[in-house]
């Protein structure tokens, strides 16, 4: 197996999303296709460049503390599984 | 009155003169909306909650109330949340869910009088129809057979399907289908209108953004929902609002540049429209100059990584724990597996799986790392392009509208963004605007402004004045009123 | 063969605003799951992450206490991994750039040498919701009321040597961060949680030999405990010759050792990166000096002063400095009652073992500093014993009446009144004839059994001293 085919494979793990055997090809052909598309990004000189660490203009956008409590009726509506007073999962061992 | 024209101004004017009820304008929309379904541009309509919506208007105006957009039909995105309708966030399995609360602009929307009469068609989690395919297909152009929209509010709006669209711009969806459908489509600056409720895929690009018929229009839109949100704390930006427009101001006062490099990347055809466009803000008596774009291909790249990168983030969330749909499973990391499966389409598996590459040890420093001091070298190109003018005119994408039938390779479809996606990074408003038609298609420009001069750009807009055309239809529901 | 214990500490610490970080829920413990919740801290599209001011007030705070460099521009990163507990399927916190860096806290060594501990960094981040499992085991369960709740992590560099070096640590942190009100650090109740990375290595070595991490130690003494397991168990490894597994360790407090942990991952690899949601945190100069200069005396400062401005010993400086509440009680009394080893005293003995009793803290007791001096000039002033002073502060911490309002309620004044005295004295003379002999034949002790007679035909409200006088005034005769 590739450097690349191994990196992807490894993605689909850690995002965990079953995605099938064809599909998983696609997705190698469009990440090699974009990773050649994406060589003279990597090629451009940067350095001494600081990277922009946020898009937007706004700094110290803050809220001043103080406690609201939510209504929670339509809130816990949205929950698929929900079990006198909490959100239900599969069993786990910890 | 020929309501055929819809404007926005024109048609609240009839609403809140009474010469035309709320009620009548939500009736007629939705069989508009009955008449031409193959259209595909809404994912659901309103029905009872609509005209209670209209009627509550309609109340209001009787006693004695003013609203800016009085009875006004809002078609509103997918992923954009609606509490009364479902939301399904372009996703197959949320097609029944209902969010617990409104984004802001839909609120300030319906506070001014408009009425939401259905939740527009979205590609895949939000993503553009053009790249996305939605979990109910594509969006088409009401222009012509074949062509699709890569954004289904500027196809509704073309359609007189409603009067006003709330969509989201990310690498220009919204401005590209508003071109495409010879319709306005404006991204405004990032803090001035309430990103809450907007299902964000990338926090750095995705804006909350219209689609209306006249530049007129549009300013009313901004005006009622721009400003402080307290739910989106970046609005804290909008506490000052942005410089206003001069009303005494003449295009003579007013420069616009173009870029060479525009040019460069423009099919022939496209660019002899531009080239037109150009000489036609001259003899508006626009100043004229040349900037410099240069690194817009790079741009595009370095938006690509990080927008990827974000939305395999951003939709972690989605895990069938505390909304929407669970799979059913064992084990805990069949949950995961299946359910998200459920959830996501194509093009969302591929930006969670991409990015995830792209974020993994190894690649983050040669991707990402790179992509944000790309980032940098393009805010500077950007800077020093409009350091010597007031506007940048650009093309909004080269050649006719796309067409989502035949299959096209991914990447062809993100070159297609060229012309768009540097702008969002460059953290600017743009409009784009009707220009041109070539075989039987409308083509827009992007009028590209300063940070926070967002009323000026649309007053600017105003001035080049370019007459909105409708696409013919074999029946209108207007035409009988 | 000799060994050279490594330890270096992760503590994390709640912050003690009012609500979570990024959202407005309660910051406060309720029994019942999923109450302190909103579509923010539950994940849900379209909310919007709002950072709340305080949370950084106190980050500051906490970094300046601890001797750290402050950042003048930190952001908020997401570290990305799934897990039912982790809402968004990240944890925002300050990965890249912490608020506070290259700190340090002074603490004794074993042998009682001074001692810097670095502190590494500083930084923000939410906590985690909490996972409950069934008993029946078919499911497991979960509640988001910590989801989102303000935490500081405070990294140490691997300085510590010793299970008592962590302790003392660990208890010089606390008292830090108790002195900036920047958390209550209860450990039983998890506003305060400590991690450790411990490995050996030979003696003289400089490399670090691999390392176990330490989890769910919930009181210092369980720190103290399990590291010292840990060194053993290490060394018992070594000794063989074999190598420590890297891994994760729980200490289980019934079975008093570590067990491996299971389930979650172990090897991250958490994709790091800024969230595009949250603005940068900006603090000029200006800003800092200013919360610097706010800082209170901190505690090893206030013991110096206690010691040179009131003349208590050592000992008693340390005990009354050592919570922030404590000291502040203590030179709140003395604005008005200037007797500071007496003060001292009390607070230190009969206060703390009421305030022990009955489970309370000393900044919520009832019995207020100035109630404290008003019980303690009376004693002065003879009008109430001080073994009535007991009874009275007792009553009066449970009642919250002032020291004397109880005195005039329960009729405890003192019989100072010579006359009435006399008359008790007299009976008591009269009735105990052996002690009085006994006394005239030198055995002196024997008064104080006839004192003891007095005060128990008063109650204890006769003024000990003039029943002294009285009655050896009266045997010399
Ligand atoms: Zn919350």
């Amino acid at each position: 197996m590739t450097n690349t085919r191994e990196t992807l494979e490894k993605a689909i793990q850690v995002i965990k999303i079953e995605i099938d055997p064809e599909e998983r090809n696609i997705l190698h052909d469009d990440l090699i296709q974009f990773l050649e598309w994406l060589k003279p990004l990597k090629a451009l000189d940067t350095s001494g460049v600081t990277p922009v660490r946020f898009s937007h203009v706004a700094v110290n956008a803050f809220r001043d503390d103080q406690a609201l409590s939510c209504d929670l009726k339509e809130v816990r509506k949205a929950a698929p599984n929900f079990d006198e007073g909490f959100y239900t999962v599969p069993p786990i061992i910890e | 009155m020929n309501l055929n024209e819809m404007t926005v101004v024109k048609t609240a004017e009839a609403v809140n003169n009474q010469e035309i009820s709320a009620r009548y304008l939500i009736e007629r929309t939705l069989e508009q909306i009955k008449n031409n379904v193959k259209l595909n541009a809404f994912a659901c309509t309103a029905g009872a909650e609509a005209f209670e919506q209209a009627d509550a208007v309609d109340q209001k105006i009787k006693s004695g109330y003013s609203l800016p957009l009085a009875g006004i039909p809002l078609a509103v995105g997918d992923n954009i949340a609606y509490k009364e309708l479902p939301t399904a966030y372009g996703s197959a399995a949320f097609r029944k869910f209902k969010p617990p609360f409104s984004a802001a602009a839909v609120e300030k929307l319906i506070g001014a009088g408009a009425v939401v009469v259905g939740k527009i068609n979205t590609g895949d989690m939000g993503f553009s129809s053009h790249k996305a395919l939605s979990p109910a297909g594509p969006v088409m152009n009401p222009w012509k057979e074949n062509r699709i929209s890569e954004s289904p509010g500027s196809a509704a709006l073309a359609a007189r399907q409603c009067m006003l669209a709330l969509e989201s711009d990310s690498e220009g969806s919204l401005r590209q289908g508003a071109s495409s459908c010879g319709m306005y489509g404006f991204r405004p600056t990032p803090g001035r209108v309430s990103r809450y409720g907007l299902n964000l895929s990338s926090g750095s690009y995705d804006q909350v953004g219209f689609a209306a018929s006249t530049a007129t229009d549009m300013g009313i839109t901004f005006q009622a929902t721009s400003g402080y949100d307290e739910r989106d704390i970046l609005t804290s930006v909008s506490r000052e609002a942005g410089p206003k427009p001069d009303p005494n101001k003449a295009p003579g006062e007013i420069t616009l540049a173009f870029s060479p490099e525009c040019f460069d990347q423009l099919d022939s055809i496209s660019a002899k429209h531009l080239k037109q466009f150009q000489a036609k803000c001259l003899d508006l008596g626009f100043k004229v100059v040349e900037s410099s774009l240069k690194l817009l291909p790079e741009a595009l790249k370095a938006f690509y990584i990080i927008a990827y990168a974000e939305a395999s983030s951003s939709f972690a969330r989605f895990d069938g724990i505390r909304f929407g749909t669970a799979a059913e499973a064992d084990e805990l990391e069949d949950l995961y597996y299946k359910t998200r499966k459920l959830t996501f389409g194509h093009e969302a598996r591929r930006r969670s799986v991409f990015g995830t590459y792209i974020l993994s040890k190894g690649n983050f420093e040669q991707y990402y790392q790179q992509a944000l001091k790309v980032w940098t070298l393009v805010r500077q190109d950007f800077n020093n392009a409009m350091a010597n003018c007031d506007f940048l005119v650009m093309p909004v994408v080269s050649g006719a509208a796309p067409s989502g039938i035949e299959e096209n390779d991914f990447l062809q479809r993100i070159e297609s963004d060229i012309f768009t996606a540097p702008v969002s990074m460059a953290c600017l408003p743009s409009l784009a605007l009707p220009a041109w038609q070539e075989d039987g298609l409308p083509a827009g420009i992007q009028l590209v402004g300063h940070p926070f001069s967002d009323e000026i750009l649309l007053n600017v807009a105003e001035m080049i004045n370019t007459e909105t055309i409708f696409p013919d239809t074999d029946k209108s529901a207007w035409e009988e009123g | 063969m000799n060994y050279e214990v490594v330890i270096g500490l992760e503590v994390h610490v709640e912050l003690h605003t009012q609500s979570k970080l990024f959202c407005a829920c309660p910051n406060r413990f309720v029994p019942e799951p999923n109450v302190n919740t909103c579509p923010v801290c539950l994940g849900f599209p379209g909310a919007l992450p709002r950072l709340n001011s305080e949370a950084v007030n106190l980050a500051l705070s906490a970094s300046l206490a601890l001797n750290c460099k402050v950042a003048s521009i930190s952001y908020f990163d997401r570290k990305n991994y799934f897990y039912p507990d982790m809402p968004k399927g990240y944890q925002i916190s300050q990965f890249f750039e912490p608020i506070g860096s290259n700190g340090f806290i002074d603490i004794e060594d074993d042998s009682g040498n001074p001692k810097r501990i670095r502190v590494g960094r500083v930084h923000m981040e939410e906590d985690a919701g909490k996972l409950v499992h069934s008993l029946a085991g078919d499911m497991s369960m979960v509640d988001y009321n910590r989801a989102g709740v303000p935490l500081i992590e405070i990294v140490t560099e691997p300085d510590l040597r010793s299970s008592g070096e962590a302790r003392k640590y660990l208890e010089k942190l606390k008292s830090h961060l108790e002195y900036v009100r920047v958390s209550d650090c209860k450990m039983e109740e998890g506003s305060l949680r400590c991690d450790a990375n411990i490995s050996l290595r030979p003696k003289g070595s400089d490399k670090l030999g691999s390392k176990t991490e330490l989890k769910n130690m919930n009181s210092f003494k369980a720190v103290e405990k399990s590291l010292e397991h840990e060194i053993k168990r290490q060394k018992k490894i070594l000794d063989a010759g074999n190598l420590v597994v890297t891994q994760t360790l729980r200490w289980d407090d019934n079975s008093q050792q570590t067990v491996a942990m299971r389930g979650k991952l172990q090897a991250h690899d958490y994709r790091c990166f800024t969230d595009p949601e949250l603005a940068p945190i900006v603090l000029t100069e200006e800003e800092i000096e200013k919360a610097r200069v706010s800082l209170p005396e901190m505690a090893e400062a206030r013991a110096c002063r206690f010691v040179e401005e009131y003349g208590l010993p050592d000992y008693d400086a340390g005990v009354l400095t050592a919570s922030r509440n404590v000291a502040d009680y203590f030179e709140e009394c003395l604005k008005v009652y200037n007797s500071p080893k007496a003060a001292g005293n009390w607070i230190m003995g009969e206060l703390t073992a009421k305030l022990n009793s009955s489970g309370q803290e000393i900044e919520q007791c009832p019995f207020r500093p100035e109630h404290l001096a008003e019980l303690l000039k009376m004693i002065d002033e003879n009008v109430i014993s001080g073994k009535i002073a007991k009874d009275v502060l007792e009553k009066s911490f449970e009642s919250g009446k002032s020291p004397g309002q109880v005195v005039s309620d329960e009729g405890l004044l003192q019989i100072s009144d010579q006359s009435e005295l006399e008359t008790i004295v007299d009976t008591i003379l009269e009735n105990n004839s052996d002690s009085v002999e006994n006394y005239r034949s030198g055995k002196t002790k024997a008064i104080g059994f006839l004192v003891g007679q007095v005060m128990k035909e008063t109650k204890g409200k006769a003024n000990p001293q003039l029943v002294n006088e009285l009655l050896k005034d009266k045997l010399k005769k």
